[in-house]
């Protein structure tokens, strides 16, 4: 797993944990290989399940940030001080790493480029703020989000909708310039004929988003 | 509605209630659920014993026949138990999400714990 590495390079000082949810490839193996520290979901939950997995982590661990990063090599952990500032400058609580403020690095097909647009108009309509990549899964959180997300987070296709979660409860979001890259290795959860489903289901939860069930 | 056709709904709705209170006892039907199906089939239970309801509303609505008027009110509820039967599962869900990652973190912490166990009986 190149990206840990790259991780654990970049940023020695922070701790990190892999949320194994149900991996198909050798993830699980690679990981007590290397002795990563490991959360392995026993059963599979979805993106949504296994970010709000870490999520608890944190709460559970008394962390004061937490930052959410794909393990496919997507992220560059070399953004992960310009993501981390404004939270630890107090000017914000959940900080949102966006390929768009600067249009740098993997800017995705002009397909996905509109559904981002339509979520980003979807989210702008429900919280009048305006997200320019609400689809980023590249994100820092404070103490305030962590708590937040641990108790509240969309399942499914989960980014979109978990802004709208943390906007509405009044938490403040900024963007961060991040490039992305393609990613190094695995498949996009969304295939070309499921987004049709995805837009449609996502841009909903959006729109009509309530909390989940109190648990 | 014919008196024998009213017989029959009324049989039915007795078969009806005995099959449900047999669930509650031994098949171990939640009460919680159980009240669900109890109203749906108490106000069942209320159109056939007063079938001039249904012949008011089928009347009121255009409907042709009360029969078809006690279909489409059937209909109506049992759309309803799917939309509490589909909120169940919901909640279900979002218990079942809540226990997979507490077993896993847990899982976690058994791990690291086992791990320090073994280096302390190493050292020792």
């Amino acid at each position: 797993m190149p990206f840990v590495e790259e991780l654990k390079a970049v940023c020695p000082a922070c701790d990190f944990v892999v949320i194994n949810d149900c991996s198909r490839d050798e993830t699980g193996a690679l990981c007590r290989a290397h002795g990563y520290p490991t959360v392995n979901l026993p059963v599979n939950l979805g993106i949504g399940g296994a970010v709000q997995t870490g999520y608890l982590y944190a709460l559970e661990n008394d962390y004061d940030i937490a930052v959410q990063m794909d393990g496919d090599g997507q992220h560059d952990p070399r953004d992960l001080a310009a993501l981390l500032a404004p939270i630890e400058r107090g000017e914000a609580d959940l900080a949102i790493g966006s390929r768009f403020v600067t249009g740098e690095g993997f800017q995705s097909t002009p397909l996905r480029r509109l559904g981002i647009g339509i979520l980003r108009g979807a989210v702008r309509l429900r919280t009048r703020h305006t997200v320019t990549d609400p689809t980023s899964g590249y994100r820092a959180a404070n103490r305030r989000v962590i708590e937040l997300f641990a108790h509240d987070y969309a399942q499914d296709y989960p980014e979109p909708e978990s802004l709208v979660t943390a906007l509405k409860s009044g938490a403040r979001v900024c963007d961060v310039p991040a490039a992305m890259r393609a990613r190094q290795g695995g498949a996009s959860s969304i295939s070309e004929w499921k987004s049709v489903y995805y837009m449609l289901k996502v841009t909903l939860a959006v729109l009509l988003h309530t909390p989940h069930a109190k648990l | 509605m014919s008196p024998t056709l009213r017989l029959v709904l009324i049989l039915a709705m007795a078969v009806y209630f005995t099959v449900l209170l047999l669930f509650v006892r031994r098949r171990g039907l939640n009460l919680k659920y159980f009240l669900l199906w109890l109203v749906m089939g108490a106000a069942l239970f209320v159109l056939i014993l007063f079938p001039g309801i249904l012949t008011a509303m089928a009347h009121l609505l255009c409907i042709q026949s009360e029969m078809n008027a006690l279909i489409s009110a059937v209909c109506f509820f049992i759309i309803l138990l799917e939309i509490s039967l589909t909120a169940i599962v919901s909640r279900l869900n979002d218990k079942l999400t809540r226990t997979i990652q507490q077993t896993a973190l847990l899982e976690k912490r058994i791990r690291a714990l086992e791990q320090a166990l073994e280096e302390q009986e190493r050292d020792a």
